[in-house]
Parts: structure tokens; C-alpha cells; sequence
């Protein structure tokens, strides 16, 4: 190794070191190209996203409905039941501060954008707001080129399987070597074929179902309520600011599901969207939780509807949505 | 910056470019550039708490020097009580003046209104813990005689920020990393490579061992009123294995990281769920606290008189409650730290057999490992309860579910076979235990297509099964 003590340039390397850098670059191109082999079929996967994404792309400035919740709207509406061009936005674990940031982040790209749907489920304002680190940021950014992060976007922040390893590993196994990925999605990004559930696993029969365990969120927490219920109202304000025409959902939940709910959360809760009625009374309200007329078949388990479901409830949902249009 | 994001990905090579290829009046611009590193690693986080490093640092370097140039022992106590008042002073306004003004507000029943101190809206620096305690163990060792002082303010101040080890240790002495930045320091490929290797074992034990046993542990203890005995036990076993590779992941990758720069650190972790005895887990748990709080709180509370048994008890109890609230402003941590004390002391107990007198620990030592160690972890797992738990309430409320046996009903693993990666680590640091790391012995013992291979295995389960990403536990503290 030369003396590098007595080296009078600012940058030099050993001979060792040079070894070592080579080395290096050799053991890790191989772990470099790999990812992003991986990070490429990645985000070729079929995914709600991208068809959403794609269809923003095609029609963003027809788009008139804008909906956006968690899992029970992603998965109880599907857009091609409505008649005006619509896109839901809803995701699994989605909570309105994604759902806020996501609003922010479309404005612009939906000029033409006329009502917004919010949902307000059994518990929502008393489960906590996704995490800085929600994994589904990266996938907005990529699809819908929206910064839902709160923060700037770094390098990182373009690749996807870093974001979520575990999801994105079992979905490439599935879609590539098993060829058994389920999701059919259609260009609105709803999957067609979601059928599969518990319902249909107990061959929906009502002595199983009412006998089997409801899986719910039955935690009172009464230190995140003001919090959560001030940054729904904000919402509110932003889009009543834009003039767009407001619905505020709660989709059908089924009789096992209501019987387990907590009095106290759903009083919390009503009283809070009558305070907001109050406030806005050019709101629509829309709460399925309590609708008979669905039937056992057309949910996959408590909370969440079907396809089927699906397309019963977004008709409804349509016909409040053009119920603002019938207005003198 | 965190040490399995993406952005030290980019960081580490582009510093060790650097630094390795200076050429010029080497050893100050590598120690330059380690200081400036150090800080904008430190800064990334909240460039704001930069100044308080540098406070604590300049502080401590001139107590140093004024210590050493004065023989006057009021005025050396009251240069000491400056560096212990400035030092312990931040911590206590960071991390536990609300805490204090709670529980004294409680105590007394005061309300807000008729209360002078109020509580303050402040955010707890990364690290405040372990560099306050750093720098404070120099003024220490200064005063009492047991290294210089440094003259030389740039090495001080790269001493103190040196950001391996910046934010969650190892807690490194002066007089073994001060010394290490006055050295020249040559480019040892075999150390290097030891680094890198030791790099990827603790992000393994973080990424994939951490994070998914936090998917289970966050799951249940989430729900503790749902879940039963089996559920629970369950859970606190995760729990332990959760913050012991999140921190030892910490600490391997401090420790590989500053072996890349040419710095020896000090060990950390010795496979602390092998302890025969609560005192021994000690001895492998966090070992730099360990060390530190038994040179500067116990060692002078205890050797007052050598013969007390009593006193050195009550040194045990002191030592352990403080450990326990260095983790953290609540009782919780406090009782964790005490029942360490309890069970310490107990251990340490004389009985009487045959005209000799033995301790609990004689018999832990001679029966087989695996009755210790169940014995130790047993009595850890059981500590872990007050560790995890966010109030005394709930930690009673799963210490009372798990030991009147509530069934499991709905028992799950929540992270499915992920757990087989427990299992897997405890196996592969058993069987390499006499060694630093289980890494270590690859090199001589594996030729470079299958060294490689298991490189890549390990690489692939990083990507393939990391759990959601999780802040390291120990910034926190």
C-alpha cells in the first residue's frame, strides 16, 4: 500500500482499496439488477391503482364523482355503476387524511370535477389516521402522481417494493409463477371478481354466520375523536370551498356486524355528522348500515359488500349524487 | 437518518469514498469529514437539536482542560458540577420534566390552573440519552484522574457526534474512542470486509426479526383484553426478541459501520436470552450502560463500605431504578428497572450449606443451561411486561390474564411463519456464540462462490421478508 500520509493529492486510492471497490461493484450489480428486475414486474401487476391511474390519464377532465374511503367503499362501489364519469379512490386501511391529501393532490386533475364522496363508517372517527409511513403512498405517487407523504418526495419514494416487500412478494408469486392472482379488475379498477370471503366460505348460511365471530373495530378512543372529527370538518370546508356538491356515506353493514356495535361509538359518531348537517345543509347523507333490502349474498362478510352488493349500492348512491342536479 | 433507510444506503458509500481516498494531511480532513458527516446525519432528523450536541461538546471539552489545569478541589468539584448540571439539566428538561410535573401535580392533586409549572410542549432529541451520557463520562474520568483531557477540539468534538454511534450507542468511553481519532488510521481490508459483514447481520436482525415480531407484538398487546394467557406469553416472548434485535441490529451495524472507518467500538450485546441469571443478562444486555451506570452510580455508592451487604443493595436498588427511568419518563420503566434490582438481589442472597455460604447464583451457574436459562428468562419475559406496557394498569392486567391461564381462544402467530425466523436466529448465534458476530468465521471457513451465496441468501431475506418498516426503539430513549 503506498504511503498515502506523505500523498500530497487530495484523492487517492490503495491499491487494496481498488481491489475493494471492485469487488464491491461485482457482488452488487447482480443484487442491483435483480431489484429492479423485481421493481419492474412490480409494477406491472394488475392493481386497482394503475387501472385508476390509467383512466385519469384517459378521462381526468370528465371525471364528475370523486369517492374516497377505506375498504368497505373500495370493495361496496364500483364507478362503472355510475351515470356520469366517476373513479373511487377508496383503499384498504385508507383513513381521511389520506383521503384529504389524495383530494388535494386530484383537484387539479379533475377540472370538471362536480361531487365528492366521504365515507363516515361505524367507528371511523375513532381509529387512528394512517401513519406517515402508510405504505399505499408510494403507489399513489406512482399512479395517480399525487404526494400523499407530507413531506418532499424523495428518490425512494419511486419504487414500490420497498414499500410494501411482504405484499409485493406474495402478489408476484400469485400473478407470475402460480398464475392464481384472483383480482379481476375492470377499467375502473374494481375487481369483479370479488366473490370470495367468509360469506361465501359459510355457503351463506344465516346459522353460521350469526354463530361465527364478527371481526370489528370495537375500541373506544375518545383522545383521538376531537382530532379526527376537526380534520374531517376541514375536509368538508376544502370541498365546500370548491363548490363541489358533498355525500357522506356509510355502507350497508350486516345484522351480525350492527349487533356487535357499540351504542356509545355509533351516538359519538351521529352526532357529529347531525353537527355537520347543521353546519352544511346543502349536504347529502347517505347510511346503508341499516338497509335491509341488501341480501346475505351480496356481501363477503359483515362489512363488506360484493359485487353484487356493489352495484346495488352505488345505484343508490348515484341516484342521491343525481338528486343535486334534480335541485331548483 | 436511520441506518435501514435508503438515503444511509447512499450516505455510507459516498462518505467512505471520501474518506478513504484522502490523500492530503490525512488524518485531520478524515476527521473533518467525519465530523461534518456526523452532523448532517444528525441533522436530517431536526437540525435545530445540532446546537445542543455542540453545546454539550464545547461544554465538556473546556471542563476537560480547566479540570486538568487546576488543582484546587472545590474549584475541580465545581468545574464537575458544571458538566453533570448542563448534561443531566438537558435531559432532565427533555425527557423528564413533564413526567415530573405530572406526577408532583398528581401527588399533591393540583390542577393546571393553580399549578406554577406547567408542562412543556418539547420534543425529545434523538440520542439525547446516550451522547449526554458519553460526553458526561468524560468530565468524569477527567476529574477523576483516569484519562487527559483533550486538547484538540476537533477530535473532541468528532468524539462526541461520531454518528455510528451517535443516537443509540454503543455508550463509548473517551479513553477507548477519543485516542482513535489522534491515530492515523490505516485501510485494513480484512477489517473492513468484518464491517460490511456485520452491517448486513444487524440489518437482518432488524429488519426482518424486529419488524415483523412488532406486526405480532403491536397486534396483541393492541388488544390486550382479547387475548389469553398463551396469546400474551406469546407475545411478550416477541416482544423481547423485538427490541433485542432492533437494538443489538443497532448496535451490530454501529459497530460494522465505524470497523469500515477504521474505529473499534465497544461490544454492545452478548447474546443476553443465553444469561444463566437476571444479574448475568446484565452483563450482555446493553453492556455499555450497564458499565457506565456501574462505574459512575454504583461502583461509588457500593465501595462507601465493601462489607455492606445492606449498602450495596441499596446501590443495586439505585443503579437498576435509574437504568429503568433512563428508558424512559414513566413508572413503568421505573418498575422494570426495580424488579431487575429484586431479582439481582436476591441472586446475591448468602445461604447457608455445610459450614459455607453460597448465593442462588453458585447453583445457576453449575445446573444445566437450559433449567438457567429458563429460570432467566422467565423472570426478563416477565420484566418485558413493564417495558412494553404504556401503563401500570395494563401491565398488572397482563400479568393478571397471563398467569390465571384466560384461554386463548383466537390465538394466532399474526406474523404466520415469519416466526420460523426466531427460531433461525437463535440457532445460528447459539452455535456461534464464542464469536463476535456469526459472521465472523465465514471467511476462513467458506470460499468465495459460497460466501457469496450466503450473502445473497441474507440479502434476499431482507428484501423478501422485512417487516413494516419500524423506528428503532431505542431512539426513543
Amino acid at each position: 500500500m503506498p504511503d498515502q500520509k506523505k500523498n500530497s493529492s487530495i484523492f487517492s486510492f490503495s491499491k487494496t482499496q481498488l481491489q475493494l471497490l471492485g469487488s464491491a461493484a461485482l457482488f452488487f450489480v447482480p443484487v442491483v439488477a435483480i431489484f429492479l428486475v423485481v421493481e419492474s414486474l412490480v409494477i406491472d401487476l394488475p392493481s386497482p391503482f394503475k387501472a385508476i391511474g390509467e383512466r385519469i390519464e384517459q378521462k381526468g377532465d370528465q371525471v364528475k364523482i370523486a369517492v374516497f374511503g377505506s375498504s368497505q367503499i373500495m370493495q361496496g362501489i364500483n364507478a362503472a355503476h355510475f351515470t356520469q364519469e366517476g373513479l373511487n379512490f377508496s383503499s384498504g386501511a385508507q383513513h381521511h387524511n389520506t383521503d384529504f391529501n389524495l383530494l388535494k393532490g386530484l383537484a387539479e386533475r379533475l377540472p370538471d370535477l362536480e361531487t365528492v364522496v366521504f365515507e363516515v363508517s361505524y367507528s371511523h372517527f375513532e381509529i387512528p389516521h394512517n401513519s406517515k409511513h402508510f405504505w399505499k403512498n408510494g403507489v399513489f405517487l406512482k399512479f395517480y402522481d399525487v404526494n400523499t407523504y407530507n413531506r418532499p418526495v424523495y428518490l425512494k419514494d419511486a419504487l414500490l417494493f420497498p414499500s410494501h416487500p411482504a405484499y409485493y412478494s406474495e402478489r408476484l408469486l400469485e400473478y407470475y409463477l402460480k398464475d392464481s392472482l384472483p383480482y379481476r379488475y375492470n377499467e375502473f379498477g374494481y375487481d369483479t371478481n370479488l366473490y370470495r370471503g367468509k360469506f361465501k366460505r359459510l355457503q351463506y348460511n344465516l346459522d353460521s354466520i350469526q354463530n361465527s365471530k364478527v371481526r370489528m373495530n370495537n375500541r373506544e378512543a375518545l383522545q383521538i375523536i376531537d382530532y379526527n372529527t376537526s380534520y374531517f370538518k376541514e375536509m368538508i370546508q376544502y370541498a365546500a370551498s370548491k363548490d363541489w356538491n358533498i355525500v357522506i356515506i356509510s355502507p350497508p353493514t350486516f345484522s351480525n356486524y350492527n349487533a356487535e356495535r357499540i351504542p356509545a361509538i355509533v351516538k359519538r359518531r351521529d352526532s357529529i355528522l347531525s353537527e355537520i348537517a347543521t353546519a352544511y345543509p346543502a349536504i347529502k347523507f347517505l347510511n346503508c348500515e341499516s338497509d335491509t333490502s341488501f341480501k346475505v349474498t351480496e356481501f363477503r362478510n359483515e362489512n363488506h359488500l360484493n359485487p353484487e352488493g356493489a352495484e346495488r349500492f352505488t345505484k343508490k348512491l348515484d341516484a342521491v349524487i343525481n338528486s343535486f342536479n334534480q335541485q331548483p | 437518518m436511520l441506518f435501514n433507510s435508503f438515503n444511509f444506503g447512499l450516505f455510507l458509500p459516498v462518505v467512505l469514498l471520501l474518506y478513504w481516498s484522502i490523500g492530503f494531511s490525512r488524518r485531520k480532513y478524515q476527521n473533518l469529514l467525519l465530523l461534518a458527516a456526523s452532523y448532517f446525519f444528525y441533522g436530517l432528523w431536526d437540525w435545530r437539536f445540532l446546537s445542543l450536541i455542540f453545546a454539550s461538546s464545547i461544554i465538556d471539552y473546556f471542563v476537560g482542560i480547566w479540570l486538568e489545569s487546576t488543582t484546587d478541589s472545590r474549584k475541580r468539584k465545581g468545574l464537575l458540577w458544571i458538566s453533570v448540571i448542563w448534561n443531566l439539566g438537558v435531559l432532565f428538561v427533555f425527557k423528564y420534566y413533564n413526567f415530573f410535573v405530572a406526577e408532583f401535580a398528581d401527588l399533591f392533586n393540583l390542577s393546571q390552573e393553580n399549578f406554577a409549572f406547567s408542562s412543556l410542549q418539547l420534543i425529545l432529541p434523538v440520542g439525547l440519552s446516550f451522547y449526554t451520557f458519553q460526553t458526561l463520562s468524560y468530565s468524569i474520568d477527567v476529574y477523576r484522574g483516569t484519562i487527559k483531557a483533550t486538547r484538540n477540539s476537533l477530535n473532541f468534538l468528532c468524539f462526541v457526534s461520531f454518528f455510528p454511534q451517535l443516537v443509540a450507542g454503543p455508550i463509548e468511553r473517551a479513553k477507548n474512542l477519543l485516542p482513535q481519532f489522534s491515530k492515523d488510521r490505516k485501510f485494513d481490508l480484512e477489517q473492513f470486509k468484518d464491517g460490511m459483514r456485520q452491517v448486513l447481520w444487524g440489518l437482518f436482525k432488524k429488519i426482518v426479526i424486529a419488524d415483523n415480531a412488532a406486526v405480532a407484538v403491536n397486534a396483541i398487546y393492541g388488544n390486550v383484553d382479547d387475548h389469553g394467557s398463551l396469546t400474551l406469553l406469546y407475545a411478550t416472548a416477541m416482544f423481547f426478541f423485538q427490541i433485542y434485535c432492533d437494538f443489538s441490529g443497532y448496535s451490530d451495524i454501529a459497530i460494522g459501520t465505524a470497523k469500515m472507518f477504521g474505529f473499534r467500538l465497544s461490544t454492545n450485546f452478548n447474546i443476553p436470552y443465553l444469561a444463566r441469571s437476571v444479574a448475568e443478562f446484565w452483563q450482555r444486555w446493553h453492556i455499555t450502560l450497564t458499565k457506565w451506570f456501574t462505574d459512575y452510580v454504583y461502583g461509588p455508592i457500593a465501595s462507601k463500605n465493601r462489607n455492606s451487604a445492606l449498602l450495596r443493595a441499596f446501590a443495586m436498588f439505585i443503579t437498576m431504578g435509574l437504568i429503568g427511568l433512563w428508558h424512559g419518563a414513566n413508572w413503568t420503566f421505573i418498575v422494570f428497572g426495580l424488579f431487575q434490582a429484586i431479582m439481582i438481589t436476591i441472586e446475591r442472597l448468602p445461604i447457608k450449606v455445610k459450614n459455607s455460604t453460597v448465593n442462588l447464583n453458585y447453583y445457576l451457574v453449575r445446573m444445566p443451561l437450559l433449567f438457567a436459562v429458563f429460570y432467566s428468562f422467565t423472570l426478563i419475559l416477565t420484566s418485558c411486561v413493564f417495558f412494553r406496557a404504556e401503563s401500570m394498569t395494563m401491565a398488572w392486567s397482563i400479568l393478571e390474564r397471563i398467569v390465571t391461564l384466560v384461554p386463548s381462544d383466537n390465538f394466532s402467530l399474526e406474523i404466520g411463519n415469519r416466526v420460523w425466523f426466531v427460531i433461525l436466529l437463535v440457532a445460528i448465534e447459539f452455535f456461534t456464540r464464542t464469536k463476535k458476530h456469526p459472521f465472523v468465521g465465514v471467511f476462513t471457513k467458506f470460499k468465495r462462490p459460497l460466501r457469496w451465496a450466503l450473502y445473497y441468501l441474507f440479502i434476499f431475506f431482507i428484501f423478501r421478508y422485512a417487516g413494516p418498516k419500524e423506528e428503532f426503539i431505542y431512539f426513543q430513549f
